[in-house]
């Protein structure tokens, strides 16, 4: 197996002037290609998990961390900023985020200009910039709205843009925090289908903050479930969204699919294998149940 | 008509309304509608889709460009915006954008004093409403060192404050988790049985399942269809042209249809007794 | 919902294909120029040429009518005012005590042009020039990236935060705020329930923002580069050089004493 991308072993973080940590032992490892989902209630600390995986805890947000934080193999706590997030012979940047707010975080007068902040930070030449725009833009499927004032998108599309933003500069890992949480189910379906291309057609690495279970049983291979700042549950979408009560114990909702098996199970009506937790799993194992 | 739909009146009723924001294309484009007390109606549809503009009419933030918007037999918008307040009370989506007051209590008594209510009978309300929305002992907090959801329950408790019939509350639920949501579904339901109309919009369908006694889905300006949630989400053309989607047990149950399966089963428990029937059957 | 943002208004014509650079150049010397000559006959020709440039220019006229509309107010009371406060030269008028002169007269005319053309210059600049090109253009010009960029996230977050402010002007009025009502003090408190939330919200904006800028490489220790770069066209590079001639010819009359007075 390759080097970790990430490598958090007994973490411990609180933020500055507080005296009760966020995030308790953690230990964990984020590897290439990996789509892994959080989930957990309010206040578990999910946020700030995508903050110290983006980088910016402890250096650029301040607040004492206990135990290791390896990002790229390098300790986020002590390797200056720009050796720890990007690789500027390379161009390219090594961690991306993207947050809740779709309007907040978009910074250029014209959607090109977004795309291209970064890698416009990052110094590379005039052409090649709107090489990888044009790239990003198709792969974010907004190829039409090169030139718009972002404020006029809707949220599904300015979500993509930010996603997009972070993607322009190549990274091995992106984070994002509850990317779905202001949008309306077209939006959310943008975004999860941007996030299945990117799983589908690079190695990128992503950690996907999110209510919404039944779209992680989906897309994840792998949930986070957090809770009072500590991983009580880290396994497959599957074994984790099996455990139907101790998630709704800590406030997690499993997908309804997951739950109306469970009931026929304990009726004695069905004996479905433990790792039925997609949609159409459910459909066809029931439809083959029905059938005899 | 039914009899009991004879002797009520609509508390809410549009009337063909149309409105555009200046010089754009239509938000509304003929929209009928009559809301009856002590219904919790909600409204959903996708961005866009002129759920938010409806609703500003109801408590005459807009005014119609064509038609009419009646609350109780009045035109919304010839109502004084403090009366108003004591008719239809408008919960907006995001709690932040109306506390600025430095406590709790003055935040839930800022309504009261635009009215101009006696002190006495402002802390008798306050102090039901701190009950209602269950804020007890935190009457002199700071507004923002309380939670999302605490946030929300006092927007709602501000609101609750002036006793309006009506109350609008547009996306309850967003920004919330689970627990969160759902304690904000269980005030809904309480203001409910205390005799109020509440009308909500959302884009979860769960909760439209779970509560709404009626659902009116909208769709580039226009109703496109209303009633409960089993006759709503059988619609699978409607849903479509929405751009929505039925709650998942409602998706799986509408799959094995062809197996016996209620198509309208939309909770867990229709769809496993829907599930013993058809192997009483078999 | 309707406000807008931007004074650029889509057009074509050279004055809308030229450089922002020459633009905001040409801007800068008219300023100059407007600075320079108090003397009316040496305005009133810039004041004219203007004009004539925005029709050949295509910029948008009915916009143009407008602002000196809104101008005119301020004009005439520098027209009426001058003369009146300011006494060189020979009594040309008198009504008791008030008196005018004849350089009064003229100093006042001159005033008027200054301003107009102080205003409309740049004005037609901002209704021919998308903001993004007027930023690249003070770029080009020589101010510092960082402030080009303070000016850019402005621009670019004008629109959200009057949109939030109206959200939050309309989640008070329906708990029954009326602003104007009431004394003093409640005005202020009237005016506190909409300016908190607006400060609170958008500070939140900004730490998103900040969040969302930092990590997009902005520990990056290369050169910054753009995605669109500026090319002066041949024209452009006549235009400016014009303007550049302009500035001589105009420095150089000053100097010889021309176009002021000498009272």
């Amino acid at each position: 197996m390759t080097d970790p991308i990430v490598r958090l072993a007994d973490l411990t973080y609180r933020y500055p002037r507080t005296s009760a940590p966020v995030l308790k032992n953690i230990n964990l490892e984020i590897h290439e290609g990996e789509l892994i989902g959080v989930v957990g209630p309010t206040g578990a600390g999910k946020s700030t998990l995508c903050l110290l995986l983006s980088g910016l805890i402890p250096q650029v947000l301040g607040g004492k961390v206990l135990g290791e934080v390896l990002l790229n193999g390098k300790d986020a706590t002590s390797t200056p900023l720009d050796q720890l997030l990007l690789r500027q012979e390379e161009k390219v940047a090594l961690i991306g985020l993207t947050l809740q707010d779709p309007e907040a975080q978009l910074v250029g007068m014209t959607v090109e200009e977004d795309l291209a902040f970064g890698l416009e930070n990052l110094g590379l030449p005039t052409p090649e910039i709107q090489d990888r725009v044009s790239e990003v833009l198709k792969l974010i499927r907004m190829e039409d709205f090169r030139f718009t004032f972002p404020y006029k998108l809707s949220g599904g599309q300015k979500q993509r843009i930010a996603i997009g933003s972070t993607i322009a500069m190549q990274p091995k890992l992106l984070v994002l925090d509850e990317p779905t949480s202001e949008l309306d189910p077209i939006g959310r379906k943008e975004v999860f289908s941007v996030i299945d291309q990117l799983r589908t057609r690079t190695n990128l690495a992503i950690v996907v903050v999110e209510h919404h279970t039944e779209d992680l049983a989906l897309f994840c291979d792998r949930i986070l479930v957090l809770n009072d700042g500590e991983i009580i549950m880290d396994g497959s979408a599957a074994s984790v969204f099996s455990h139907t009560e101790l998630l709704r114990s800590v406030g997690v909702r499993p997908p309804d699919g997951v739950e109306l098996l469970r009931a026929l199970k304990e009726l004695d009506l069905v004996n479905p294998p433990t790792d039925l937790i997609r949609e159409s799993e459910i459909i066809d194992y029931l439809k083959k149940h029905l059938d005899v | 008509m039914s009899d009991f739909e004879n002797a009520v009146q609509p508390i809410v009723k549009v009337d063909d309304l149309w409105f555009r924001y200046e010089k754009q294309d239509w938000a509304l484009r003929g929209v009928s509608l009559e809301i009856y007390p002590q219904e919790i109606l909600a409204i959903v549809g996708q961005n866009g889709a002129g759920k938010t503009t409806l609703v500003k009419h109801f408590n005459g933030i807009l005014t119609p460009e064509k038609g009419s918007v009646k609350i109780s037999g009045r035109e919304s918008h010839t109502i004084p915006m403090e009366e108003m307040a004591t008719q239809v009370g408008y919960c907006y989506q995001n709690p932040d954008h109306q506390i600025f007051n430095l406590t709790v209590r003055q935040e839930l008594e800022f309504g009261l004093r635009n009215l101009n209510i006696g002190e006495d009978e402002i802390q008798r309300r306050i102090a039901r409403v701190i009950e209602t929305v269950e804020l007890n002992g935190l009457e002199e907090e700071y507004p923002f060192a309380l939670g999302r959801g605490q946030r929300q329950k006092l927007a709602v408790g501000s609101i609750l404050a002036m006793n309006p019939p009506i109350i609008i509350i547009d996306e309850p639920t967003t920004g919330m988790d689970w627990r969160g949501g759902q304690a904000m579904m269980e005030l809904i339901q309480d203001l409910h049985q205390s005799g109020r109309t509440i009308i909500m919009i959302t884009h979860d369908m769960r909760i439209v399942t779970a509560y709404a006694t009626r659902i009116v889905v909208m769709a580039e300006g226009r109703i496109l269809t209303s009633g409960t949630a089993k006759q709503v989400f059988v619609q699978k053309d409607v849903l479509a042209r929405a751009f929505l989607e039925a709650p998942q047990i409602n998706r799986i149950a509408e799959a094995l249809s062809e197996y016996g399966i209620a198509a309208d089963a939309l909770t867990i428990p229709e769809a496993v007794d829907s599930f013993k029937q058809s192997r009483k059957k078999g | 919902m309707s406000i807008q943002f931007e004074l650029y208004t889509e057009g074509s014509s050279f004055l809308y294909r030229m450089d922002p650079r020459v633009k905001i150049t040409a801007v800068l010397v008219i300023f100059l120029i407007s600075v320079l000559f108090t003397h009316p006959l040496y305005l009133a020709p810039f004041f004219f040429a203007i004009l004539a440039i925005d029709i050949l220019g295509k910029v948008p006229f009915r916009r143009v009518i407008l602002l000196l509309k809104s101008l005119s107010l301020l004009v005439l009371i520098s027209f009426i005012m001058w003369p009146l406060l300011f006494h060189p030269g020979t009594e040309i008028f008198r009504w008791g005590s008030i008196y005018i002169t004849d350089f009064g007269v003229a100093y006042g005319v001159a005033m008027a042009f200054r301003i107009l053309n102080m205003v409309i210059a740049p004005i037609s600049l901002m209704l021919t020039t998308q903001q993004r090109e007027l930023i690249l253009g003070l770029r080009g010009i020589g101010l510092p990236t960082k402030a080009a960029f303070a000016l850019a996230i402005a621009f670019r977050f004008l629109p959200t935060v009057v949109g939030v402010g109206n959200g939050i002007i309309e989640a008070q009025r329906s708990r029954g705020l009326d602003i104007n009502k009431g004394g003093l003090i409640q005005r202020v408190r009237n005016y506190a329930s909409i300016l908190g939330p607006l400060m609170i919200s958008s500070l939140r904006i900004a730490q998103q923002l900040a969040l969302a800028v930092e990590s997009k490489a902005m520990s990056s220790t290369a050169k910054r580069t753009t995605v669109r770069t500026l090319e002066y066209s041949k024209s452009d590079r006549y235009v400016l050089l014009g303007f550049g001639a302009l500035v001589v010819v105009v420095v150089g009359l000053r100097l010889m004493g021309y176009g002021a007075f000498n009272f």
